[in-house]
């Protein structure tokens, strides 16, 4: 059993760390809670043990969501400036264009629902059908509606931002 | 003929569906160029929100902990939690020992009585002991839980029940603990021993009842009853642990002058805590016919 949650953890505490940034965006806040579901996984052992960890990492992303002290630096790093690193770097301009593209589907990812946004996130960190439905209560066969509908939106909004962004710039 | 739905292609290219649907969707795929269309069209969908999301990663990917350092930590929270509900039960022990029974007609009587008993023989049939009825006493009611579950006076029995059972359990059923630390379980004298635990008790007492926490090592709690009434509970653990009560059983007592005490004795690793209301003599009287392993 010990064995494994052991196997477990090293085969996906980089996914549960990854879907927990996408819910908090501070890496080591994400980090934390990570770790932190894989020590309470070791106190509950549970039966499906990968399900329960991304279960778990739900409800500790969303506890944390609702801080509002989470929700201010949130905002913050939607609207400030991607960090400028010093110019040294040689890759620095390669970085602040990477930072953009991520706060863009970050953006576009917040126009989600909230089901369809954690749906969405479910699936990309490897979740099946099943497990997705046992998680957020929807029916297996309303899986892949709500995954269905929330590409399309991130796509399309994604798209729209790129491109009002190259209207704004066509204007300046 | 029937295009296939938007969501069953999402399921189809997620090899969500099972093999029957797989083969009838690809059979009807074969012969319609529209769905075909369609097909391509999600599976473009798809792979471009893969890659929006791949841009949603940490910069660096972190190092991982090592798994026993999760398990350290692990044991750590287990512990505190432990600590927690043992912290509780001993509080509720002492305000149990010490609010309990009644003022000693003669503790002489008890220790008397204790000593006439046959030192050899746990479980002394009830008869020897004079029965509540034959003695009145007034009634005195426990602390805590006084309202709920006022404490009389026990037929005196071999057995390990007793009506004063459940007045801390109610406390400790409630203790935010995981199912297995923390939490105290009934024993009967009989399984107990046979169990091979070590039952700290008075020789010749009746047992009213035997409470074990196990976790790491055991701690238990024995409820014993003289013939003048008085209750008498013995607690056995390790020494860590059962210091700490030792310390706040002597504040409490000596806080309150009850005429409650407490006496501990330290063996090994382990330690031994008796605490009643009886004096401070008579108790090391009972201490000293506590047999120790």
């Amino acid at each position: 059993m010990a064995d494994e949650l052991e196997q477990l953890y090293q085969s996906t505490y980089t996914s549960v760390v990854r879907f927990l940034y996408r819910r908090v965006w501070d890496l080591d806040r994400a980090q934390d809670l990570a770790q932190e579901v894989f020590v309470r996984a070791m106190a509950h052992r549970p039966e499906k043990p990968r399900a329960w960890v991304f279960a778990v990492a739900a409800n500790l992303a969303r506890d944390e969501a609702r801080s509002a002290i989470r929700r201010k630096k949130h905002l913050t790093l939607l609207t400030n400036d991607p960090i400028v690193l010093p110019a040294s770097e040689p890759d620095a301009q390669e970085q602040v264009e990477q930072d953009e593209r991520m706060a863009s589907v970050h953006r576009a990812l917040d126009e989600l629902t909230p089901r369809d946004r954690e749906v969405l996130l479910l699936w990309d960190a490897g979740l099946s059908y099943p497990e997705i439905a046992a998680q957020t209560s929807l029916a297996v066969g309303a899986v892949g509606t709500t995954l269905a509908r929330a590409r399309k939106r991130l796509v399309a909004v994604h798209e729209r931002q790129t491109a009002g962004r190259m209207d704004d710039a066509a204007h300046s | 003929m029937r295009h296939i739905p938007e969501e069953e292609l999402h399921a189809y290219l997620d090899q969500a569906l099972s093999r029957a649907q797989a083969v009838e969707i690809e059979s009807h795929l074969a012969s319609c160029a529209s769905c075909r269309a369609e097909r391509d069209a999600i599976a473009s969908l798809r792979d471009r929100t893969t890659a929006l999301l791949a841009t949603l990663a940490p910069r660096t990917t972190p190092a991982r902990p090592s798994w026993t350092e999760l398990r350290r930590r692990h044991l750590a929270a287990t512990a505190r939690r432990a600590n927690l509900v043992r912290g509780g039960v001993w509080a509720a022990s002492l305000i149990f020992a010490i609010g309990l029974g009644y003022r000693a007609h003669s503790w002489q009587d008890a220790v008397a009585a204790v000593q006439q008993a046959p030192a050899s023989t746990a479980a002394v049939p009830a008869t020897k002991f004079p029965a509540p009825s034959q003695r009145p006493m007034p009634v005195r009611t426990v602390a805590l839980s006084s309202a709920r579950h006022p404490l009389r006076r026990a037929p005196v029995t071999p057995a390990t029940t007793h009506p004063v059972t459940g007045i801390e359990m109610d406390t400790l059923d409630s203790a935010p603990s995981g199912p297995a630390e923390g939490v105290w379980r009934t024993e009967s004298l009989e399984r107990a021993v046979a169990s091979g635990l070590n039952v700290p008790r008075v020789a010749g007492l009746p047992v009213l009842q035997i409470q074990v926490q196990e976790a790491s090592s055991p701690l238990v709690a024995v409820d014993q009853q003289l013939t003048t009434g008085e209750m008498v509970r013995t607690i056995e653990g390790p020494a860590t642990e059962m210091a700490i009560l030792d310390r706040s059983a002597v504040a409490s007592t000596g806080a309150n002058g009850s005429g409650a005490s407490s006496v501990s004795m330290r063996h090994g690793n382990r330690m031994l805590l008796m605490t009643a209301r009886i004096p401070a003599e008579s108790l090391r009287a009972l201490l000293a016919r506590v047999p120790l392993k």
